[in-house]
């Protein structure tokens, strides 16, 4: 198996970058990053193309792409490009691309896929109900003191805290 | 290599530390852009653009205007006794408190800005324009609305015809605003709670959804 | 002042995605650089064993917070024009919890899922999949909830708001609690943690006869 060819930063500079990534994007923007807006418009988009009427009924739906509206001119969905960009190519010079799956010993890759999958679906549509996720909601309203954004990140640790004795089997 | 660690964290949690500090002690975060100008501040006040007269205000509120946003500066005492229709009570005091200045949307309203006499609306529309916020001044304020308005005056033998119609308007304006009585009453009927006139609230940030 | 650029004009919309586009490089490559495409390495922070997801988010929040200020001091950046998450505190508390059930369950949160999807984790397309389904059912429930989602709206308050302390105050006891935060999470490391190669290698791959051990 191949060694790595370069193990990960510390995690102090890791998030120092991050910082200063974030800082340009306000300095630049006047806002955070972000992931699940721009996760929600591409649903949004996929489910105009397959039926429009059902968009321009839903509330919800019709904020991003009702009508005319294209959900993907968006600062977060050419945002979330580049993430997935920038994970590539750090992967790629670092030797780290490779498909596989993460995860503990007492599980099998099968039960993990399945976990996963429940896992994002509970993420998805939280990170909904929380107007953001831990990009959005942590990292960028944690940086402007946004009194939500810092409830909703202690609650959101405390609760991962609480629940991650019963699924302990999935990764240690 | 370790020490090196070890010195680069001390370093770090210091260097943190005092920056906290001195941000603690700093009015960070509470800077806002000046558009403070004395020339072009100057040049507007001489040609009085921003007055407004209370016969135009009267008019506005007969019309029923509805990008007309009256507000009363003086206390919540004096503003109980009367104000006028539909206008929102902003004491001078806390005209610069956040949810105040919220109310302010100058891009939804004409804001017409009254106290007593001139005075406090002049200054509070200095300080505003500071702000970026575009307000008027009704000149002559209550005194001049009490006299002219709810109890106007024949004009005198010798009035010009402008003072004769200017005199009628009010008569008319008058019946208007006392209903038909003839002094002003006390404990307002109308009430307008400033709530049925919910601004938006960000002004600012026109932008749609920039969550994420 | 004249930063934001954007809102004060310095460049267009067409131009905002192009930095955008930037921007989410630099992230994801942080992100990556920093581990989070591992859904193991995030999910061992809930075991004390890996505190790197703490010791990363507080930094940069600590990192772009006192960025944001002193800029503002220096008569740079208007904090005013910058966008303040509203707040919605219960519906925000009630994703809080099903977000931190989530992360547990899959190991990732949305943008480390794309970091690790764009690396080949399996697990990661799996968590997308589920993700792109629980948006989806969102959308179609919301006409049903749309009440309690707008529930606890407090406004765009902050700490300082809420606290009556001026931020500068505010950020200097963020710093502190975050200092608190690395101390103890580099305690906690040493009690808990596993031996360095264990929790760097990958854990399974398909061609691997020999799942990894602790």
């Amino acid at each position: 198996m191949k060694p790595e060819k370069e193990k990960y930063w510390s995690p102090y500079a890791a998030g120092f970058m991050l910082g200063l990534v974030l800082l340009a994007t306000f300095f630049l923007m006047g806002r955070g990053l972000g992931a699940s807006g721009g996760v929600m418009r591409t649903v949004t988009y996929v489910v105009d193309k397959l039926d429009a009427g059902h968009v321009d009924h839903n509330p919800y739906f019709a904020k991003y792409a009702g009508g005319e509206k294209n959900p993907l001119k968006d600062f977060l969905v050419f945002e979330i490009l580049g993430v997935i960009v920038g994970g590539f190519l750090s992967g790629a010079l670092a030797g780290r691309l490779k498909f596989r799956t993460d995860k503990g010993p007492r599980i099998s890759v099968r039960g993990r896929w399945i976990l996963a999958f429940l896992g994002g679906g509970l993420m998805g549509f939280g990170a909904r109900l929380a107007k953001g996720c831990t990009s959005g909601q942590a990292l960028s309203g944690g940086a402007t003191l946004a009194l939500g954004s810092w409830a909703f990140m202690m609650v959101m640790f405390v609760a991962a805290y609480a629940i991650a004795y019963f699924v302990r089997k999935q990764w240690i | 290599m370790a020490l090196e660690s070890v010195i680069n964290r001390r370093f770090g949690v210091l260097l943190l530390i005092i920056l906290g500090a001195f941000l603690a002690i700093s009015p960070a975060g509470l800077r806002r852009p000046s558009n403070f100008s004395p020339k072009e501040l100057t040049a507007t006040i001489i040609s009085r653009t921003a007055y407004v007269t209370p016969e135009d205000v009267a008019a506005w509120v007969i019309d029923k205007r509805p990008d007309l946003l009256l507000v009363d500066l003086r206390t919540p005492d004096e503003y109980q006794q009367y104000h006028l229709p539909d206008a929102i009570n902003i004491p001078l005091a806390k005209l610069f408190d956040k949810e105040n200045l919220e109310l302010l949307n100058d891009e939804q309203y004409n804001i017409i800005l009254y106290s007593n006499g001139s005075t406090y609306a002049s200054q509070a529309w200095v300080m505003l324009k500071e702000l970026g916020i575009n307000t008027y001044v009704m000149e002559g304020g209550m005194n001049y609305w009490a006299r002219a308005i709810l109890n106007p005056h024949p004009p005198g033998d010798l009035a010009s015809n402008d003072e004769v119609s200017r005199y009628q308007f009010r008569i008319a304006a008058s019946r208007f605003f006392n209903n038909g009585g003839i002094a002003v009453q006390t404990a307002q009927s109308s009430q307008p709670q400033p709530r049925h006139r919910k601004k938006i609230i960000r002004r600012k940030t026109k932008t749609a959804d920039e969550g994420c | 002042m004249f930063a934001p650029l954007y809102k004060y004009g310095y460049f267009g919309f067409e131009t905002s995605l192009v930095i955008a586009f930037a921007l989410g490089i630099l992230f994801g490559f942080t992100l990556e650089r920093a581990g989070f495409s591992s859904s193991r390495k995030l999910a061992l922070q809930f075991y004390f064993r890996d505190m790197t997801v703490l010791k990363v988010m507080f930094t940069a929040i600590v990192v772009a917070m006192v960025g944001l200020l002193y800029l503002n001091l220096a008569d740079i950046l208007d904090l005013s024009r910058i966008y303040l998450n509203p707040t919605y505190l219960y519906s925000q508390i009630a994703g809080g919890v099903i977000m931190g059930f989530g992360f547990v369950l899959g190991g990732y949160c949305p943008g480390t899922s794309m970091v690790a999807s764009a690396i080949g984790k399996i697990d990661g397309f799996f968590y997308v999949a589920g993700m792109l389904l629980g948006m989806f059912i969102y959308g179609e429930v919301f006409p049903s909830i749309q009440n309690f989602t707008q529930s606890g709206y407090l406004g765009n308050v902050t700490l300082s708001d809420w606290l009556s302390l001026r931020p500068g105050v505010i950020a200097f006891l963020v710093i502190l609690m975050a200092l608190g935060m690395f101390w103890g999470a580099e305690v906690l490391e040493r009690k808990f943690s596993e031996p360095p190669e264990a929790s760097q290698q990958p854990s399974a791959s398909p061609g691997d006869a020999v799942p990894a051990s602790r």
